[in-house]
């Protein structure tokens, strides 16, 4: 059974030029100019209980307003949504003590206060038992490894350290759905890696629903099974992110180490020359010839090493975002 | 009882971050102190060049004493939530209350109230300490009794201010930089409560239109009461006027956030 269920969902923005400085704030009271943005246009589509799902797509693109939607934060301007049965911007409490965001850029936790005071007005807000927090914190503290930084104050931990706090407050009262948005923002490659470790077992042990978003391929190559591309407010693609190449790619890329130069023009015959220096050359050929230019290309070239290789991920999302409105009726 | 601690625990952690600040919270204090001394030097400039001993209904004595309490409970009943909610709202801090289960209304009501909690202790000892120096000085004499009112009637002009707060904070769903707004009812709001001169000298038709308003209620009505300038039965009265604004302020804020909360989920944070 689906946990999520989203129906045609819409999220238009009116909003206002403005010029700078206090007098036009003021001339704002009273007159405005209004525009419309279309965030979100018709998007729909189901997830399953403990999958981790992925949200990929260039900034404004509608990923964090979705996710707002789902999180009860935004009413939409159309169409339905269900999370575990409730519609989340009717923000029931019993709703609420399911799941969880985090916000990368925005932080929960009291900035002045070391963490484990915001754990604990949290356990409050959730009304979690004493015994129960107290094992949640631990467990979560000693997976995360930030058991002696508990007692330190906010504002002097590290990104990092910070991030991994606000998913322990947001883990605390065991959600069955947790939204991270951008959760590796901003964070080293190290500590991207701890927090995509730590999400991904976390899944596998507590069955929790995950569903991020993020600009970063890694992140959702890493973690998600699934992946949803959304660019200009519409799903572009919904599945696996490895197969995006096999779906909408007509080309593949053969690699070669020669023996001895040869000429530009000759490689140019078998398909279009990406790259050529030294003895390294990358060409870009079409799916459907690879077979009989290969044949050619190892008759008649000098050749040392020989690979076929798809296009890669990023440049096959970079085509997917480029093409925007046309022909994309995927999903 | 669960529901409650969550918020027994923001009262505890907003005193502690209070805490934190601590020379903040003294400056605070003492930026107060100068205007207070500049009101008192044209207070006795005025009463010298004067013939009569009565100025604006004013002696002497209430004069200063007004002038002294005024200054101190302006500075006891201001409140700031207008900065921290417009900011709550601009920068999407609301997000985090509208995701769990918690009021944000509550929440902040409680968040004001462990603030105010240190600031009342302490500001109750100076101005303890100042009314005393001046009995010992300048022979000013006070009820006991009236102290006891007094003490009450701040507490209520302490709520009161907090729900007009409340109300002039839900400005910001409205308009994104409320800052100005803010500023200029600020100020009209503090000379219309009797925080920088006593009402009386806007005279009787002003007056007249300030007692349908629960501005003077704020500071003006608490004031009198400690300098002796109106009668127990008037006070009886105005307590509870006080208690009547509260409880109308509350309802108004409440239906004005319910409003603006609408408004903020419809635009997005």
């Amino acid at each position: 059974m689906s946990i999520i269920k989203v129906n045609n969902l819409n999220k238009e923005f009116t909003y206002y030029e403005k010029d700078a400085g206090l007098k036009n704030s003021l001339k704002n009271l009273f007159s405005r100019k209004e525009l419309i943005k279309t965030a979100v246009k018709d998007i729909s589509f189901e997830i399953e209980e403990g999958e981790i799902v992925g949200f990929l797509g260039p900034n404004g693109a509608g990923k964090t307003t979705t996710l707002k939607m789902l999180s009860g934060i935004l009413y939409p301007s159309g169409g339905s949504a269900s999370i575990m049965g409730y519609t989340p911007w009717e923000r029931k409490k019993e709703f609420k003590k399911q799941f969880s965001i985090v916000m990368g850029q925005k932080n929960q936790l009291w900035w002045d206060l070391p963490a484990n005071e915001s754990l604990y007005l949290n356990k409050c807000i959730y009304e979690i038992e004493d015994k129960e927090y107290k094992k949640t914190v631990g467990e979560l503290t000693e997976l995360l490894d930030v058991k002696d930084l508990l007692k330190v104050q906010v504002r002097r931990l590290s990104l990092g350290e910070r991030m991994k706090m606000e998913l322990i407050a947001s883990l605390l009262h065991k959600p069955k759905i947790l939204f991270l948005d951008e959760p590796t923002i901003g964070l080293d490659i190290i500590s991207q890696r701890n927090i995509r470790e730590f999400i991904n077992n976390y899944n596998k042990e507590v069955k929790t629903t995950v569903i991020l978003t993020s600009h970063y391929m890694h992140d959702i190559e890493d973690l998600c099974k699934r992946t949803i591309v959304i660019n200009d407010g519409k799903i572009v693609y919904d599945g696996d992110l490895k197969k995006v190449n096999e779906v909408f790619s007509k080309t593949k890329i053969i690699k070669l180490q020669l023996e001895v130069p040869v000429k530009s023009e000759l490689l140019e015959t078998f398909g279009k020359v990406k790259d050529y220096s030294g003895l390294n050359a990358i060409l870009e050929i079409n799916k459907n010839d690879i077979k009989n230019q290969s044949k050619m290309m190892l008759d008649k070239l000098p050749i040392l090493d020989f690979n076929i290789e798809d296009i890669p991920i990023e440049e096959g999302i970079a085509m997917l975002y480029k093409k925007e409105g046309d022909s994309n009726e995927v999903a | 009882m669960k529901w409650l601690e969550k918020y027994f625990k923001a009262f505890g952690l907003g005193l502690q971050s209070a805490m934190e600040y601590r020379a903040n919270f003294i400056m605070s204090i003492l930026s107060s102190i100068f205007p207070m001394i500049i009101q008192i030097f044209l207070w006795i400039a005025v009463f010298k060049n004067s013939q009569s001993s009565v100025v604006y209904g004013y002696n002497y004595m209430q004069m200063l004493t007004y002038v002294v309490v005024a200054g101190i409970v302006s500075k006891l009943v201001a409140t700031g939530v207008e900065w921290e909610i417009s900011s709550d709202i601009k920068e999407g801090g609301l997000n985090k209350f509208i995701t769990r289960p918690i009021s944000y209304f509550s929440y902040r009501i409680s968040c004001f109230l462990r603030q105010k909690f240190l600031q009342l202790i302490i500001i109750n000892i100076i101005l303890g300490f100042i009314l005393i120096m001046m009995n010992i000085k300048l022979g000013l004499e006070i009820e006991p009794k009236r102290v006891g009112i007094f003490l009450i009637s701040i507490f209520l002009a302490l709520i009161l201010n907090l729900l007009l707060s409340l109300i002039i904070s839900s400005f910001a769903f409205w308009i994104t930089e409320a800052w100005a707004a803010f500023m200029i009812l600020g100020l009209v709001v503090n000379v219309a409560s009797g925080g920088v001169f006593p009402l009386d000298i806007f005279g009787q038709q002003a007056m007249r239109v300030l007692d349908l308003l629960p501005f003077k209620y704020i500071i003006y009505f608490p004031t009198n009461i400690i300098n002796g300038k109106i009668s127990f039965t008037e006070v009886g009265f105005g307590i509870c006027i006080q208690c009547a604004w509260i409880i109308f302020m509350f309802i108004f804020s409440k239906i004005i956030w319910n409003v603006g909360m609408k408004k903020y989920i419809a635009i997005g944070g």
